[in-house]
């Protein structure tokens, strides 16, 4: 009685459980232009997947830019744009509506530097991929988890 | 941010300065770029250096949308693209070749042949070029491009100035020929005109000479008018730069002079007729219509200054040649008079067929008995 119960129980766990399907969410580097409200279209022409408004960013950033260079992967945007003082992370929510967004300062030994001659791709394989961020002549590696390595580790 | 973080980083940025490779992304965007420009060949090999790149160094297109996707997706484009141009390149070197016009002589039949081959060819030109075009599969901005590459200029050029000038060359050295003749054919008609002049105030010329000359100078007037008809039909049409050899080439050959002792003679040759038949007339009409239409030629090619002072005397010659108004048939009159030649036979028949029954007797008459 008391195996039945607990077989019974996880028959009814599993039909509760959410149902998933494999979703890798991750894009090659785009260069997307900056409209006035400081917003860019995730995306080209007609396809995107979204608006970023990037006004909080770049009033940070003390900058006003033309483009912004941007990648996805595991479901956070990184973004970055010539002569930005850091790179940035953009985790969207589950709201649909807004993200939070984190600066990384990759040269944290100057605080006047600027980023010049940026790349951004995703550098590992289907297990684990990193963001190979190149700037001024060097690159770095950040993991699914945020950490910076000169790797992908 | 965790200082033992910066600390990593500061390590990493002061250890790690790279002798860095090409990205794949910008190889890829770079294939784009050169295609969209129809450069096929750096398309390619900017998809053949991004392929390397990833072949050594798999994690460079981690989940392979690169290898799978967007590379053979470009160099599909690329190499459409670089057959497409090949073969644009192999039908402009053929038809730049290849459109040639042979040897049809002197006459408005050969010109108008030339003419047509030269259409013809035009035609066959963009068929082949149109189909080539569409021989192949291509993005549209990459067939945007393709549109403005310059090997479709040049094809666009020969087809519709290229074959001409070739037309234009083949007539160059036809005018010289054409002049050449022209001008032995008028001096001979010239002479005949003079031989002609000199016969009819001659107190001993006799009509069968004077008819044999006139014979003589109406086959050379046709002739001299056949030669000018060619001359004008290589003018014909819009008065395009390819024709300007030509133009030269006649007016430097005196067609003008040419040109205007055919009207002279064709005014003195509508004066001398004293009268024509409407038949006759109509023709008049018709050679004036043709020698105003080549003036119109010439003087628009500057050919030959335009003759229209002249012509309007031509025009007046004809209007004073006499027509010959042939007698109409009075068909009512013939009518009656036929009518009344009926009528006046059927009487006559009546009235004779009337007499013979009075003067013979019916046959079953029998004579009275005598008492």
């Amino acid at each position: 009685m008391k195996k039945a119960l607990i077989l019974i129980a996880l028959i009814a766990m599993a039909g509760c459980s959410k149902q998933l399907v494999r979703f890798d969410q991750y894009s090659v580097a785009m260069n997307l232009k900056v409209d006035a409200d400081s917003s860019v279209f995730l995306g080209d022409g007609d396809k995107f997947n979204g608006v970023l408004f990037l006004s909080p960013i770049l009033k940070k950033e003390n900058a006003t830019v033309t483009s912004v260079k941007v990648i996805q992967n595991y479901g956070r945007y990184y973004l970055c744009a010539e002569d930005f003082k850091n790179l940035w992370v953009i985790q969207p929510a589950d709201d649909g509506t807004s993200g939070k967004y984190k600066a990384i300062d990759v040269t944290p030994e100057d605080k006047t530097d600027a980023l010049k001659n940026i790349s951004l791709a995703r550098y590992g394989d289907d297990e684990k991929t990193c963001v190979r961020f190149r700037f001024n002549g060097k690159e770095i590696f950040i993991n699914k988890k945020g950490g910076l390595n000169e790797e992908c580790k | 941010m965790k200082s033992a973080n910066r600390w990593v980083m500061l390590f990493l940025v002061l250890l790690a300065p790279l002798v860095q490779a090409q990205d794949i992304q910008d190889l890829y965007e770079q294939a784009k770029e050169a295609l969209k420009s129809a450069d096929y060949q750096t398309c390619l090999d900017k998809v053949a250096a991004a392929k390397a790149e990833i072949s050594q160094d798999s994690r460079l297109d981690p989940n392979g949308v690169f290898m799978k996707r967007l590379l053979p997706e470009v160099e599909l484009n690329g190499q459409n693209m670089a057959a497409i141009l090949l073969a644009l390149d192999e039908l402009y070197d053929t038809s730049q070749s290849g459109v040639t016009f042979p040897d049809l002589g002197l006459s408005q039949e050969a010109v108008n042949n030339y003419y047509s081959q030269a259409r013809d060819a035009s035609d066959e030109l963009q068929r082949k070029r149109d189909e080539i075009l569409a021989s192949r599969e291509l993005a549209p901005e990459y067939r945007a491009a393709l549109l403005k590459a310059p090997v479709l200029t040049r094809i666009e050029k020969l087809a519709s100035t290229g074959i001409m000038e070739k037309l234009a060359g083949k007539f160059s050295q036809m005018v010289g020929t054409l002049t050449d003749s022209l001008a032995a054919v008028d001096n001979r008609f010239r002479m005949a005109e003079a031989r002609l002049a000199k016969v009819q105030k001659s107190a001993v010329a006799s009509k069968q000479e004077i008819e044999k000359i006139k014979s003589d100078m109406a086959k050379l007037n046709a002739e001299r008018l056949s030669y000018i008809n060619t001359i004008s039909e290589m003018l014909a049409g819009e008065a395009s730069p390819e024709m300007e050899p030509i133009r030269v080439a006649l007016s430097e050959n005196q067609v003008d002079d040419v040109f205007r002792g055919v009207i002279e003679s064709e005014i003195r040759r509508v004066k001398g007729i004293a009268i024509t038949d409407s038949a006759g007339y109509k023709e008049l009409l018709k050679d004036y219509d043709r020698i105003r239409n080549y003036n119109r030629i010439f003087a628009k090619n500057n050919v030959a200054p335009d003759q229209t002072a002249l012509l309007a005397s031509y025009e007046a010659a004809i209007k004073a040649v006499p027509i010959e108004v042939p007698k109409r048939t009075n068909w009512t009159m013939i009518y009656i008079l036929g009518g009344l030649a009926v009528l006046l036979l059927l009487i006559g028949l009546y009235r004779l067929s009337a007499g013979n029954r009075k003067k013979s007797p019916p046959s079953s008459y029998q004579q009275p008995q005598r008492p």
